[in-house]
């Protein structure tokens, strides 16, 4: 059990840098352990990119960090195939996507069309150019972030194309104290600096495998199941499709392994189902908004 | 926690207990109540909480009260108050206890009940279900979840399931006799009083209230026979006429009679009994007793049923004492006694002598009135008879038997009722307390014949009942209330209802029981259904059980969990069981070892499956079940 001591390091270390958000860090090292994608959302300056980087630096693997802006193609994301004079060949060049971690900042200003370049790949682990397929490296993590919908010149993403994120997490403002501390700690030099990894790749690989095994009891999966078929009956939101059911499951176990447990229990299920289900329920929504998700959780009785 | 609606919907119902039990209040009982109950809502609705030593002393003083009181009014009364006096300052003192509003919601389903021994008509009986109801709303806001008060559906459906089972209990469960007995000291305000004087009934004639009620099974008497006996009168002692009879149960003459009938009577603590001349058969708990009469076991505190047999003959001559004690005349009425013995020289037999009697009280003008002039002292019986030759029934009884006597011949003063009228919603007969009366009984041949002089003087009171003897104006008094318009059927249908009521619920007990059983026993398809029935419910009661026993040990313990923990605080539907443990945890402090030993237990028997921690939970639960109990 290094690797579990180790995550708790790192979560340590990550609440040292994203200072009095212990449920937003906490839930982003759910999504990742969960395999599924991250995306933050919420107004500028709030520290969205200070987390993907802080999460990206920490977990000690190969990330690259694009920043998306309205002119940008799929190319740029993905590479393509140069023409070499030597060999009168033509040769992928990989774009930045060929990365463990990437960090995809402000997705809502590229254009629909690379969006979706960037969707598919997240969905497929894998990028096509020019009939050839090009395997994503292991493990394969995004964590885009947002603008609220309404800011100037944003694109919104597609309610199919939310769906492949595991996660949709806003930090939201730091209280009084916690504001104060960080303007006391300003010494002009980014809080990032000196994060040095806490896990490796192997050990990220492992704590992976782990998540799958955490023990799940027959009742709790019907309560699980519960807050799905609900959603289904309700007229004000969209239902919940058996892949974000699987999603729910997927970041139930990994929040159970984070919490130090082997199997999960129902309040897990209640701490990650607003993250993993509000973009779903309630696409349209943005920022700090969880009231369909929780309004949901209120209708199911919870006997466990 | 309680339900913030408890202490309100408590003061309704103690309010309108204090409405249902002012019968069995005293006055000032009523109001120190009234006092409680208001400075309650007061006190509630400005959320103040009321110290304990108040109330206490409070409790102390009523105490001494009741107790100063105690030597002038009926135990019975004084242990209701005392009980309602405690369920008041209970609900005093609740702000929000849950064991003490528990105990309260007890103490007033006792109250409400004790409202039968006050009443037991048909309309009281309505009230005390529907405040039964009340207070069982009250109990299940008890259990209810704080934000829901209202009776949801499944709680209606569940109490329509068990109506069945009430049904059941109340057709087949022994009828017990009572474990004990209070005599209630009631002024007897009927037609059986102790004694009779000359102006005795005068107080009855005006009441309206129901003496009793009869159904005949098939023939029905005339009118004119309707002498309902209930006492005898012996002894003569110049003003009033006393009972002379030893009570000594005499057994029935079991033969066939002509006479079917069933009789319910209104609550008049006696042991006094009506019945129709010569009783030949009864059934329930009464006895014959002396001079052919019927009494019950027990003093009629309650409404009371039994059925007779009568052949509707005179009542037969018991022994020669009788004769002999029915000639006794101590007191002389000199004008009296001469003229019976003018009147048996010239009419030897008793009969002949009783026509002429018949043929006196019609020549001699005499007139029917309830208010004769009032009689002297002395030779009171010469008075009536040749002085001012006005009276009602007691008077011309009395008059009578001593003309009997007075020529030997043994007669005997009867009182009881006469008449009734005729319901036709339920061919039911009503006797009303005006309907009493009193008669002569004279010995001829073995026999008690009976004479009435009344019937001579007021021949209509006899067969169409007072009203029609009063004068026209009391007459269209009357007419006004009871007999016409919409009204007057509207009440008669109450009337009728009430009187099965009585008869179907009140008076069902072992007789009927035991009549029910062998009714059941020649019905071989009654049988059969039942058995099917049994079986079925037998069936359907194993597969519940069965499920019950094949739900998950999860099941049981969430169950368990969920009651014992109850009383530190509510858990919300949607809740998990952490967050709920982890909140009573914050209300709590002092028990957060145990609560939290349980938290981790229960999370490892339910989600890690290990059964090993169930005993874990168990042992844990059982603790707290028991610190709850101690400061519960």
């Amino acid at each position: 059990m290094v690797e579990i001591q180790a995550l708790q390091q790192l979560e340590q270390k990550l609440n040292q840098v994203i200072l009095g958000k212990p449920q937003a860090v906490r839930l982003a090292l759910c999504c990742l352990l969960s395999e599924g994608h991250l995306l933050i959302e919420d107004l500028p300056g709030l520290g969205k990119t200070t987390l993907a980087h802080a999460l990206a630096l920490s977990l000690g693997v190969h990330y690259k960090r694009v920043q998306f802006t309205n002119d940008m193609l799929p190319a740029d994301l993905l590479g393509q195939s140069v023409f070499l004079k030597d060999t009168q060949e033509f040769q992928f060049r990989s774009g930045p996507i060929f990365s463990q971690i990437l960090l995809a900042d402000e997705i809502n200003r590229a254009s629909p069309r690379t969006q979706s370049a960037l969707l598919e790949a997240m969905e497929e682990k894998q990028v096509s150019v020019d009939g050839l397929s090009y395997p994503l490296p292991k493990p394969f993590f995004v964590i885009a972030t947002q603008n609220p919908l309404f800011h100037a010149g944003t694109n919104a993403l597609p309610e199919s194309q939310l769906d492949r994120f595991l996660m949709r997490l806003a930090l939201g403002f730091p209280d009084l104290q916690t504001e104060k501390l960080i303007l006391q700690q300003d010494h002009g030099q980014s809080r990032l600096e000196g994060l040095l990894p806490c896990i490796n790749e192997q050990q990220l690989l492992l704590l992976q495998q782990q998540v799958v095994q955490i023990k799940v009891s027959d009742a709790l999966l019907d309560y699980l199941l519960a807050l799905v078929t609900q959603s289904r009956q309700q007229q004000d939101c969209l239902p919940l499709s058996p892949r974000a059911a699987k999603a729910l499951l997927r970041a139930t176990k990994a929040f159970a392994l984070l919490s130090g447990r082997h199997y999960a229990t129902a309040e897990d299920v209640q701490q990650v189902f607003p993250s993993v289900a509000e973009h779903r329920l309630n696409p349209g929504s943005s920022r700090d908004n969880k009231s369909l998700s929780l309004q949901l959780l209120r209708k199911v009785p919870c006997p466990l | 926690m309680l339900n913030p609606a408890f202490i309100p919907t408590a003061l309704l119902v103690q309010l309108m207990l204090l409405a249902l039990l002012q019968e069995g209040l005293s006055w000032w009982s009523s109001l120190v109540l009234m006092g409680i109950l208001l400075f309650k809502y007061i006190s509630f609705k400005a959320q103040q909480k009321v110290r304990m030593m108040t109330i206490n002393a409070l409790a102390v003083m009523l105490c001494l009260l009741l107790l100063s009181q105690l030597w002038q009014q009926d135990m019975q009364d004084s242990m209701l108050q005392l009980l309602f006096f405690s369920a008041a300052l209970r609900l005093f003192s609740i702000h929000s206890e849950l064991p003490h509003a528990k105990k309260l919601v007890w103490v007033q389903y006792f109250l409400i009940t004790t409202g039968f021994m006050l009443n037991q008509s048909l309309w009281f009986a309505s009230a005390v279900f529907l405040l039964f109801f009340c207070n069982l709303y009250l109990h299940y806001l008890l259990f209810a979840p704080v934000q829901q008060s209202k009776f949801r559906w499944t709680d209606i459906r569940l109490l329509l399931w068990v109506m069945p089972f009430c049904i059941a209990l109340f057709v087949l469960f022994p009828r017990l006799p009572p474990l004990w007995q209070t005599e209630r000291q009631h002024q007897a305000q009927t037609g059986l009083a102790d004694e009779l004087s000359l102006g005795g009934l005068e107080r009855l004639v005006q009441n309206d209230s129901l003496a009793f009620r009869v159904e005949f099974a098939n023939e029905k008497p005339a009118q004119h026979e309707l002498y309902w006996r209930a006492k005898v009168f012996e002894a003569f002692n110049g003003q009033d006429w006393l009972p002379d009879l030893q009570r000594t149960p005499q057994q029935p003459v079991t033969t066939a009679g002509r006479y079917q009938y069933q009789l319910v009577v209104e609550p008049h603590f006696q042991r006094s009994l009506f019945s129709l001349g010569q009783v030949s058969q009864l059934q329930g708990q009464v006895q014959t007793v002396a001079a052919g009469l019927i009494e019950s076991r027990q003093q009629i505190s309650r409404r009371f049923s039994y059925s007779l047999t009568s052949n509707g003959s005179a009542v037969a001559q018991q022994n020669t004492e009788e004769a002999k004690r029915n000639l006794v005349l101590r007191h002389s009425n000199p004008q009296a006694s001469e003229l019976a013995l003018q009147l048996k020289q010239q009419h030897t037999t008793a009969s002949a002598y009783a026509r002429a009697l018949y043929q006196y009280f019609e020549q001699q003008q005499f007139s029917y009135s309830l208010r004769p002039p009032v009689l002297n002292q002395q030779a009171q019986v010469d008075q009536f008879l040749f002085q001012h030759k006005v009276g009602f029934c007691g008077h011309y009884a009395s008059a009578a038997a001593y003309l009997f006597r007075a020529a030997g011949i043994p007669a005997r003063v009867v009182a009881g009722y006469q008449g009734g009228v005729w319901q036709t919603q339920g061919d039911y007969l009503q006797v009303l307390q005006k309907d009493a009366h009193a008669w002569v009984e004279y010995l001829e041949d073995g026999y008690w014949r009976r004479f009435d002089a009344t019937v001579i003087v007021a021949p209509l009171r006899l067969t169409q009942g007072l009203s029609d003897a009063l004068s026209l104006s009391e007459r269209q008094f009357l007419d006004q209330f009871f007999q016409r318009g919409f009204l007057g059927s509207w009440l008669q249908q109450l009337e009728w209802l009430d009187y099965y009521w009585s008869v179907w619920v009140l008076s069902f007990d072992q007789t009927e029981q035991r009549f029910i059983w062998h009714y059941f026993k020649t019905m071989p398809w009654l049988w059969i259904a039942t058995g099917i029935t049994t079986s079925l419910l037998l069936v359907l009661i194993i597969y519940l059980w069965l499920q019950r026993s094949s739900q998950s040990q999860n099941v049981l313990l969430r169950q368990r969990m969920l009651k014992v923990l109850r009383p530190y605080g509510e858990k919300a539907d949607y809740q998990s069981m952490e967050s709920y443990l982890r909140q009573l945890t914050a209300l709590h402090p002092a028990l957060s070892t145990e609560l939290n030993e349980l938290l981790s237990a229960y999370q490892r028997f339910e989600f890690a499956e290990q059964q090993e921690q169930l005993q874990q939970c168990r042992k844990l639960l059982h603790q707290l079940a028991k610190h709850n109990s101690t400061v519960g």
